[in-house]
């Protein structure tokens, strides 16, 4: 496989990548072609073992494509998984200040996104003791502090609360705003992410997610519990009963819900 | 690098498990200083005995970090050979802390017999830290990527270890044993199995990086 090539303007191209793990093994990605582009947000969903972490993972330069490659990598790519590990010792504050000083900044960024995240018990307690929720806060945090780039990020919202997923949100929003290349996947589309690309990774070739291409679609009105805000969302029909109920946990009311 | 050093000694540093090989260090200088010859003997036993931790301290440090938590650093630093090769480095550098004791203990206890010069001390210095490198050459095989099973990476690391110090002229732990046995010793030999250890190391290094990077 040539080296991933770099660029300083960001984003990455992954090219015709198949992916199996041992000689043997069943494919895991059958030819990704994916551009993410300086200043957009990409969405990759699928079910449970459809190959989004690996692609992720690819994209990351992590793991080797058996076929094809990934080129065009900026020279900063912010990176969080799921969940850090349960046996990580160092505090949170700890943690992202070397994150940071291995990128060579202070640690002020990450810092302040632990705030703004709202990590419950403070930055000063070991990660290894936080909940899954707010150790996910903690790898969100030190992906998001890296400087405009590409921001991978893996299943973001699967812990958070309905709270800290709007925050996420806004986060993901202002990285876009400043030209980061955004790929995020997830099992359930994010309620209000406003992707710019949204696809479907399903018998391991990416799709256009069924909305795009022309399914059946479910059209859901919402209305701000509380601030009486309106949101108006068209999601796949196979989809809607998961994207209702993240809605909900959110803080959402259901207006209506109509089939297209 | 310096940055990613200090983050891998502190992560290694809270694990606790450098303590193990630390005490069967500070076991074995002890012994080798108990009834002691000459400083340069003592030098080359307690540069055996490095051999041997260091390539469990090696082990240690490539696998402190969890899969996850490597996989987060490898990406905030530009790439997994370049976490790998600042383990190696971190790895390195606690020996040269090893190293520091051993050359300490002798001079401190008075534990060898006969005159120690500053040569002495030098060329003990070269002889650990040139020990230290095969070790960690040695112990990068034990990375997760490479050697995943804890019984194959004790079967190695005690195979090329034992060869080392049994195959006569073996650099670099068996010449600098051999060394340390002639009088006045020599620059320029020790300076042969540093270069003769350097083209090891390297080799080692940059088969064990090529296999874990086939297996990522």
């Amino acid at each position: 496989m040539p080296a991933p090539t770099a660029s300083p303007e960001g984003g990455a191209a992954v090219e015709a990548v198949h992916k199996r793990y041992g000689r043997r093994g069943p494919w895991v990605l059958r030819g990704v072609d994916l551009v993410v582009s300086p200043g957009s947000v990409t969405q990759v969903s699928g079910g449970n073992g459809s190959g989004k972490s690996t692609l992720l993972r690819v994209v990351a330069g992590l793991t080797r494509p058996t076929a094809g490659r990934v080129r065009d990598l900026p020279a900063s790519v912010g990176y969080a998984p799921e969940r850090l590990p349960a046996r990580l010792r160092m505090t949170a504050r700890a943690y992202v200040t070397h994150m940071a000083r291995l990128r060579g900044d202070g640690p002020g960024a990450a810092l302040a996104l632990l705030e703004r995240l709202e990590l419950a018990p403070g930055a000063d307690v070991a990660v290894a003791s936080l909940s899954k929720g707010n150790s996910q806060k903690v790898a969100l945090a030190q992906a998001l502090a890296a400087p405009a780039g590409l921001l991978l990020l893996d299943e973001p919202t699967s812990d958070l609360d309905p709270r800290a997923r709007k925050i996420l949100r806004k986060l993901v929003v202002e990285r876009r705003a400043a030209r980061a290349a955004v790929l995020v996947t997830t099992h359930v589309p994010i309620v209000g992410l406003g992707p710019d690309a949204s696809l479907e990774l399903r018998d391991g070739r990416l799709h256009p997610a069924a909305a795009e291409a022309g399914a059946p679609t479910v059209r859901i009105e919402l209305v701000g519990r509380g601030d009486g805000r309106r949101k108006v969302l068209e999601v796949p029909g196979d989809e809607s009963d998961a994207v209702l109920a993240a809605a909900l946990a959110e803080g959402w009311s259901v207006r209506s819900v109509t089939r297209q | 690098m310096v940055a990613l050093v200090r983050y891998l000694a502190a992560d290694v540093a809270r694990s606790q498990r450098w303590v193990a090989p630390l005490l069967v260090f500070v076991a074995g200088v002890a012994i080798f200083n108990m009834g002691a010859g000459s400083l340069r003997t003592t030098y080359a036993d307690t540069a055996t005995v490095l051999l041997a931790v260091g390539i469990w301290l090696t082990v240690v440090v490539a696998n402190s970090e969890d899969p996850v938590q490597a996989a987060v650093t490898a990406v905030t630093v530009g790439g997994d050979a370049r976490l790998r090769l600042g383990k190696l480095l971190t790895a390195w550098i606690a020996c040269g802390l090893l190293t520091a004791v051993a050359l300490l203990w002798p001079l401190v206890a008075h534990s060898y017999t006969g005159r120690a010069t500053a040569g002495d001390v030098l060329s003990g210095a070269v002889g650990h830290l040139v020990v230290a490198a095969f070790a960690v050459a040695v112990g990068s095989f034990g990375m997760r990527a490479v050697l995943p099973r804890a019984g194959w990476t004790v079967l190695f690391a005690v195979a090329v270890a034992l060869a080392d110090v049994l195959v006569p002229h073996a650099p670099p732990a068996r010449r600098i044993l051999e060394l340390s046995d002639r009088p006045g010793g020599s620059a320029a030999a020790l300076a042969g199995a540093a270069a003769a250890t350097a083209v090891l190391v390297a080799a080692l290094v940059a088969i064990s990086l090529a296999v874990a990077r086939r297996r990522a």
